[in-house]
């Protein structure tokens, strides 16, 4: 297995920061806010490989700094510091750190080889144009300029994503929120993507939904053989979709491992917890 | 192809103010190709925790596992990184645990199905002709064949969970108690099965209570007890 993405001691601070911000934060002080200078350690030192083709987990409470690290990843927020590096020789950007890129590279970057599917379909979709008209947005922007070819492609997506062809040109504040989140997904994979992020995908869904939506992410991982992360603070989408995973507390990864060996042998006290306090 | 020099495991409870438990302590042997090596013992002795140290689902506290793998060479297991043991799961070693854990919504064809087009590039046609084909000997009516296994019977769920294990024939196979829920006849069928996998080449580790199958099927059996561990026949 090779790695696809290497993120190397990602931080976030979001405030002014300061010398202490990193050394007075973290688990085990209890706290991700710099005691001395008021700011919030968001990430701190976050270090991971990506391999190609694997479902990699991130687990943790809310507001342990999960989604800030695929956030940075994808280029929604800046780093503090951090080097971010992408190995695909399709690529044709080469950069020692693409953190450093310019706001333009990023943008390009993003557009033609990163997905995203976010918690709230109102950050990943325009609620007030049509579903296909959501995926075309996303295909202009990674160069397509042919209207047949955009709808057909889009046509395509919504199938795969079990949105009626019917529905594709009303908008999804008519849907359904598990819609939502298919056609959310339709769109992250409209560019085939190398990497699709997927923050809190099934969280606030109900069950049977959630199920649906989980089905179909396992479905198009094989189908495409696509890299994902998955950030969630339910143990059981982590069991069901990933093979490893990264568990966050207070900005920091408290540990690293193969799922069923972080489900069945926890090492570090807080993924203990995390573990036996599953329903 | 199979070499634990010293391994041990503890477990230490955090949420139990730190409380250690014993799950095994210095266990050494060895394991040939091909060979299928039981391991007997008393419950709680600790037999589980070495089949599940070198699938790596817990992680050994000391000592060494050493695998002669087809592709990487020889590795040590308790420390081979988290993404060749995914690598080694996926191309060599299978791990059959006592429950089917699988996800839901999937049939029990499919289930089956999976690993021979995933792991060893079949095609879907020819895998699920395969899939039928075991299931059939295992006595898992057709009609079952596209239901979810939640549905079933603890015996039909156990046998579908040793199609899926061996239908892909891997290099080495660790056996955790997979006869537990069987009924005497169904058992037999598996431990034919199991003799057949290992004829093909397959390395085995298992644990399995009922001595008679154990016999059966062992060329040696390692038996564990609470203060040392030795070889039997």
């Amino acid at each position: 297995m090779r790695p696809i993405l290497s993120a190397a001691g990602l931080t976030k601070i979001f405030g002014k920061g300061c010398a202490r911000c990193e050394s007075s934060t973290g688990p085990q002080f209890e706290t991700n806010v710099c005691r001395h200078c008021g700011s919030v350690v968001a990430c701190s030192q976050v270090t991971f490989n990506l391999y190609a083709g694997e479902i990699l987990g991130i687990v943790g409470e809310s507001g342990s700094g999960k989604s800030t690290v695929v956030k940075l990843l994808h280029f929604d927020w800046e780093c503090t510091t951090g080097v971010l590096e992408i190995h695909d020789p399709t690529l044709a950007l080469n950069r020692a750190n693409f953190f450093n890129l310019s706001p333009f590279q990023k943008r390009q970057l993003r557009n033609a080889y990163m997905g995203i599917v976010y918690q709230n379909p109102h950050l990943g979709l325009r609620m007030e144009v049509s579903s296909g008209g959501n995926i075309a947005e996303r295909l202009i922007m990674a160069d397509w300029r042919n209207l047949v070819q955009m709808r057909k492609r889009a046509s395509e997506l919504l199938v795969k994503t079990e949105i009626p062809l019917e529905r594709m040109n009303e908008p999804p504040r008519y849907f359904s929120s598990g819609m939502q989140q298919r056609v959310q997904i339709a769109k992250a994979l409209s560019n085939n993507p190398l990497i699709l992020y997927l923050d809190e995908v099934t969280t606030g869904l109900d069950v049977s939904i959630q199920a649906r939506v989980l089905d179909l992410i396992r479905n198009l991982h094989q189908e495409y053989r696509l890299s994902i992360m998955v950030v969630s603070h339910d143990l059981g989408v982590i069991r069901l979709l990933t093979k490893r995973t990264l568990v966050m507390k207070y900005g920091r990864i408290v540990e690293m491992g193969l799922t069923d060996q972080i489900l069945e042998d926890p090492q570090h006290p807080y993924t203990q917890v995390l573990v036996s306090s599953q329903l | 192809m199979l070499h634990l020099n010293r391994l041990s495991k503890h477990f230490n409870v955090h949420i139990l103010d730190g409380k250690i438990i014993q799950g095994c302590e210095g266990i050494s042997f060895e394991l040939n190709p091909g060979e299928f090596l039981g391991i007997s013992g008393p419950s709680g002795i600790g037999k589980s925790t070495i089949l599940k140290c070198i699938y790596r689902t817990y992680l050994p506290s000391s000592g060494e596992i050493w695998y002669n793998s087809l592709f990487n060479g020889k590795v040590n297991l308790a420390t081979l990184p988290d993404h060749e043991v995914i690598n080694l799961r996926q191309k060599e070693i299978g791990y059959i645990s006592q429950f089917l854990k699988v996800i839901p919504r999937v049939s029990a064809l499919e289930i089956v199905t999976e690993p021979l087009i995933f792991r060893n590039g079949s095609s879907p046609a020819q895998a699920k002709q395969r899939a039928a084909a075991l299931l059939e000997r295992l006595n898992i009516p057709a009609k079952l064949y596209d239901a979810y296994p939640a549905t079933f019977s603890g015996g039909e769920q156990q046998r579908v969970n040793i199609a899926r294990a061996i239908i892909w024939k891997p290099r080495l196979l660790l056996l955790d108690e997979p006869t537990a829920s069987l009924d005497k006849g169904s058992s037999r069928m598996v431990v034919e099965l199991l003799k057949e996998l290992s004829e093909q080449g397959t390395s085995m580790i298992g644990v399995i209570h009922q001595q008679e199958l154990l016999e059966m099927v062992a060329d040696r059996v390692y038996t564990l007890t609470a203060k040392s561990e030795h070889h039997g026949p």
